[in-house]
């Protein structure tokens, strides 16, 4: 076959290019150590990769709200078994106070330390991780519950906390309010008095006719317009109740929930009103077992010296402790459901991630191997293409 | 008798001069392209009778003829041409490989998830400032990125359609040239200098747009394209033509119709419709065709689509591209036949002025429609162009404009950080009278029959009133104004307009705020109310002005049963990080997608590495075969330096001859007039 001149030197130009790119080639794969460098070197591949990645970054999203909410969980955690001791230590306190033996004096000494252990509640209550507090529900920036006043009846009459609209103003200690005569609120006049030192004096004073509001010194009480009164006397019976401090829960009634994997949430806060009770904006108290209530009502009758009326508040502080070690249970059993999720994510992080490597990266030694050989093959070509283009007949004529 | 030996001799020498010109020919030209070697062929004289005898008088160069071999020629035109198209179209579909390279550091999947990640530190911390500022950064960045890979893909088309240009000007001036030398050739039909330029020109010609030729009798040749249309035919020519955006009819000879196509928007497609059904406008109905006939489009069931022709008032949009009729009289009669193609196409200019299409198209199930160009450089731009560039930025449009309309519709019932005293939205119509799903909205067709509820804060933030408004697609946007302006709940706390850029305003009273509790409708993403991002399509999305400002307007969360926002409400940052796994509906007519956006963001890549992928093998395979017919011409008209330097010494060594002959013959006649 007939060969021309410039055939040679072209033929020779194609295999040294040809050589030449895979050379560049292969350490274009050692330098990135990936066998896929663009799209066109493996496009189904690709495509695998760039999910995958998506997959993975997907989960990384999850282990860090796994990470948060975790924390979240087991600092209220350590909060709940705090609350736990306190409570067993108020349960103790009642205990005592209500066997009857001790005097109204002593019974208003342990009253004061059992504010102090409403007051450890309720703080116990507001605790906060960071700036978030840990028992509002969703609402994260203001605290979860708050200090006020509430109403408890202790005489016959009043039965229902629909009666009272409103009380405001501050106590001292529980104030005893009872009626001294009969009639409607609203339209009679009606006579009342009121003890701020729990029965032994007591002030007198009118509610108008036309009016609904009892003023009681520091004090107030809104009554519902309409209701009946009976007049009271010492033997308890007729319209009397008790103005006492009661913790009213701020926060939301919802949780806050992040999303721990795909479709599963956690929630990561409490709504504190479903562990401790309290009382609603409203003023009414949460239904079930309530904590608060039973320690507030306790804390009450201790101030009035009511040793009956302590006996009587043990069942619902009991009650309201089982409530609260349930729901330091849930946070509990979240915070292991969090710590398993996190655990699996990282298996399957791990393992998207390898799938990853397999597609993508390059065998090291492999590349190695070939970049050789393709170096010697570039370096024999360039050889015999310089012999072949040495060669003429100029060179014999 | 010494005569007879003193002219032989002298022709001799002669000879032996053309032939050493010849190879000093040959060797000069070694290294031109295209250049054919030539041998000269001698052939004898007739003989003479002396003495009785027959006697031969020399021989004499008769020809100088070019070594070309025309069958290995066509093979190779056709593998050249095939060659060419693969290396056009690899070079920009090697471009898009490396642009739309995604590795673990960067990448639009990169951007893509960073934006989720930034939604997703929300989630845990709703009001953190730091996070919302990250998450602007994210969402700036993931614009930009988007906005950046639309301009690429915008300039390489541009890039593309002047190459084109320049190809199809430099395929006129070739077929011109090549006339020129055809009539050249006509007339001195041995000029081998002028044949083998001529024939190096088909070679060129050949390269932009596969030709085939034909040998005529008289010298001259007929060029055609690879599917038959004239380009030269001996001196007279027929161009081609590169033209913009237009439409053709073709009406059956009955029907009465007046009136026109009209068309706006582009595609990569070429449309071809055909009545079904006769009648005026907005009775007459039509199918529709995206490979020139061979099939026409299906809906979900395997029917056939149909369409009503009507005005520009109910326009129907196929694949990107408006169509309507401006008829005013006159009937459509069934197999009426229009073809829009809306995008600058390849034509072949006919002697009468007419342009026929002759733009590569590429049928539904991949194979080429006949009739098209498929051979070249011009072919290799334009599949190039339209298979692979255009459709990729149409799906990164599609990707966007489903990003923007997901986020949004979540986003825009959400609420920020501090309730909002006025609202604009960033969206506008063109005429507030016309029904919301057609009045210019990008998002209109997405409007459904629903109702917005809106709350009304005084000034300590407590709740005064709510207020719910019904929407439906019908609705215009005054008829939506004049619905909250009469809204009874509202009571004048709320008042809408429409400002001059055609934006609904939401304004509330002094001393009151507002905020958005939830739409069913989508009217407030549709109109730009309340949203996190701005634009319909790659080059048009951006973060909202307002929250570039002002982050606190991001809504992490949204509005509680109270109708107040909790400080840990994260529904919407939640929602939002929850669409990067969920499948979503992107795109529509013939490349509708379900898939997740991440997922078709993956595909798209992979359609690029595939088309690059496949242009690579397919170039290699072409250049193989158009490298060996190649070599097989070359080995029969390339000139090898040393045979020619064989010849050199073979011609020069019978110059020798020829001159020793002469003074043979001289000293034979100085002999004889010795001899007097």
């Amino acid at each position: 076959m007939r060969v021309s001149t410039s055939q040679i030197f072209s033929a020779s130009l194609s295999q040294i290019n040809s050589a030449l790119y895979d050379v560049t080639r292969l350490n274009l794969m050692n330098s990135s150590q990936k066998k896929i460098n663009t799209p066109s070197d493996d496009p189904a591949g690709m495509a695998s990769v760039i999910s995958l990645r998506d997959y993975s970054s997907s989960l990384d999203r999850y282990t860090d709200n796994c990470t948060v909410a975790g924390n979240y969980l087991s600092e209220a955690d350590s909060v709940l078994s705090q609350i736990s001791e306190t409570v067993t230590s108020i349960l103790e306190l009642a205990e005592q106070g209500s066997t009857g033996t001790y005097t109204s004096d002593q019974l208003q000494m342990m009253a004061e330390e059992m504010e102090g252990y409403l007051e450890t509640l309720m703080s116990l209550a507001n605790s906060t991780f960071g700036d978030d507090y840990l028992f509002g529900g969703d609402e994260l920036d203001s605290s979860a519950f708050s200090m006020g006043l509430g109403v408890s009846v202790t005489g016959d009459g009043l039965t229902s906390s629909a009666s009272f609209l409103s009380v405001s103003g501050s106590i001292d200690s529980a104030v005893m309010v009872r009626f001294t005569e009969d009639g409607t609120v609203g339209t009679d006049a009606l006579d009342y008095e009121y003890s701020l030192d729990g029965g032994e004096t007591w002030t007198g004073a009118t509610l108008a006719s036309g009016t609904s509001t009892l003023d009681l010194g520091s004090c107030q009480v809104e009554l519902a317009a309409g209701i009946a009164v009976n007049a009271a006397g010492d033997d308890e019976e007729g319209t009397e109740f008790l103005v006492r401090d009661a913790v009213y829960y701020e926060g939301s009634g919802k949780a806050m929930s992040v999303t721990i994997s795909d479709g599963v949430s956690v929630d990561m806060t409490s709504v504190g009103s479903a562990i401790f009770g309290g009382l609603d904006s409203t003023g009414t108290a949460y239904s079930g077992a309530n904590l608060f209530e039973a320690v507030a009502k306790c804390l009450a009758c201790m101030e009035v010296g009511d040793a009956d009326g302590v006996a009587a508040c043990l069942d619902g502080i009991s009650a309201g402790q089982e409530r609260m070690l349930a729901g330091a249970s849930s946070v509990g059993a979240r915070e292991v459901k969090v710590t398993s999720f996190e655990s699996s994510l990282s298996v399957i992080s791990e393992v998207a991630t390898n799938s990853i490597s397999s597609l993508e990266d390059a065998d090291a030694t492999q590349i190695l191997v070939e970049l050789e050989q393709a170096n010697y093959i570039y370096e024999a070509v360039l050889s015999s293409a310089s012999d072949i283009m040495q060669m003429s007949l100029l060179d014999y004529l | 008798m010494i005569n007879t030996i003193y002219s032989i001799a002298r022709s001799a020498l002669q000879n032996a001069q053309v032939s050493l010109a010849n190879v000093s020919s040959n060797i000069a030209n070694a290294d031109t392209e295209g250049y054919q070697r030539t041998t000269t062929n001698y052939s004898t004289n007739s003989s003479i009778t002396i003495y009785g005898l027959s006697v031969g008088t020399g021989a004499s160069v008769t020809s100088i003829t070019a070594e070309w071999d025309s069958y290995v020629e066509a093979q190779y035109l056709d593998s050249s041409a095939e060659l060419n198209r693969q290396n056009a179209a690899l070079k920009y579909a090697d471009q898009l490989d490396s642009l739309w390279d995604q590795d673990e550091d960067s990448g639009l999947a990169v951007t893509l998830n960073a934006f989720w990640n930034a939604w997703n530190d929300l989630i845990t911390d709703p009001t953190s400032s730091s996070a919302r500022e990250a998450l602007l950064g994210a969402a700036e960045t993931l614009a930009y990125s988007l906005s950046e890979a639309a301009e690429e893909l915008e300039t390489m088309t541009q890039t593309i359609d002047t190459e084109i240009a320049a190809n199809v000007d430099d395929a006129n001036d070739l077929i011109d040239s090549i006339a020129k030398a055809n009539a050249s050739i006509a007339a001195n039909p041995d000029d081998t200098t002028a044949i083998s330029e001529r024939d190096q020109m088909i070679r060129d010609l050949n390269e932009i747009i596969g030709v085939d030729v034909l040998e005529q009798e008289d010298g001259t040749v007929t060029i055609l394209t690879e599917e038959g249309y004239t380009l030269v035919d001996g001196s007279s020519t027929h161009h081609l033509a590169y033209a913009e955006a237009r439409s053709t009819e073709s009406l059956l000879r009955d029907s009465s119709y007046e009136g026109s196509l009209r068309f706006s928007g582009s595609s990569s497609e070429e449309i071809l419709i055909e009545f079904v059904s006769a009648g005026a406008d907005g009775a007459a109905q039509y199918k529709v065709s995206l490979d020139g006939g061979a099939t026409w489009l299906t809906d979900g069931n395997g029917d056939t689509m149909l369409y009503t022709a009507d005005g520009e008032d109910n326009a129907v949009t196929i694949e990107g591209v408006t169509i309507w009729f401006d008829g005013s009289a006159g009937e459509h009669a069934v197999g009426d036949r229009y073809t829009v193609v809306a995008k600058s196409g390849l034509y072949w200019e006919g002697g009468d002025g007419s342009l026929v299409n002759i733009t590569p198209m590429t049928g539904a199930g991949g194979d080429e429609v006949s009739g098209r160009t498929t051979g070249g450089t011009l072919a290799g731009l334009f599949l190039v162009r339209d298979d692979v560039v255009v459709p990729t930025l149409d799906s990164l449009n599609d990707l966007t404009e489903t990003l923007i309309w997901e986020v949004n519709s979540l986003h825009s019932q959400g609420a920020g950080l501090e309730a909002d005293t006025s609202m604009v939205g960033t969206y506008s119509v063109d005429d507030s009278g016309a029904a919301l799903s057609n009045c210019g909205l990008a998002y209109g067709d997405r409007i459904v029959s629903g109702s917005l509820e809106l709350v009304l804060y005084d000034a300590d933030g407590a709740v005064t009133t709510t207020a719910l408004i019904d929407i439906e697609p019908s609705d215009s946007l005054q008829d939506v104004v004049d619905a909250i302006n009469s809204n009874a709940a509202l009571g004048g706390g709320l008042t809408a307009s429409i400002n001059a850029d055609g934006r609904l305003v939401l304004d509330a009273a002094d001393g009151t705020t507002f905020e958005i509790v939830s739409d069913s409708s989508n009217i407030l993403a549709a109109l730009g109310l309340n949203t996190f991002f701005d634009g319909s399509d790659a080059d048009t999305i951006a973060v909202r002005d307002s929250i570039a400002a002002d982050t606190s307007g991001i809504n992490a969360g949204a509005l509680g049963d109270d109708y107040l926002l909790a400080s840990g409400n994260n529904e919407v940052a939640a929602g939002i990080v929850a669409l990067a796994d969920s499948e979503v509906r992107i795109g529509s007519g013939s490349s509708a997608a379900a898939s997740s956006l991440g997922d078709y963001l993956a595909a798209m890549v992979s359609t690029i590495g595939s088309a690059a992928s496949a242009y690579e093998t397919e170039a290699e395979t072409a250049s193989v075969c158009a490298e060996y017919y190649y070599n097989q011409q070359a080995s029969t008209a390339e000139v090898n330096v040393d045979e020619e330097l064989v010849d050199l010494t073979r011609y020069q060594q019978a110059y020798q001859a020829a001159a020793k002959m002469i003074e043979v013959s001289k000293e034979m006649m100085q002999t004889v007039l010795d001899m007097i």
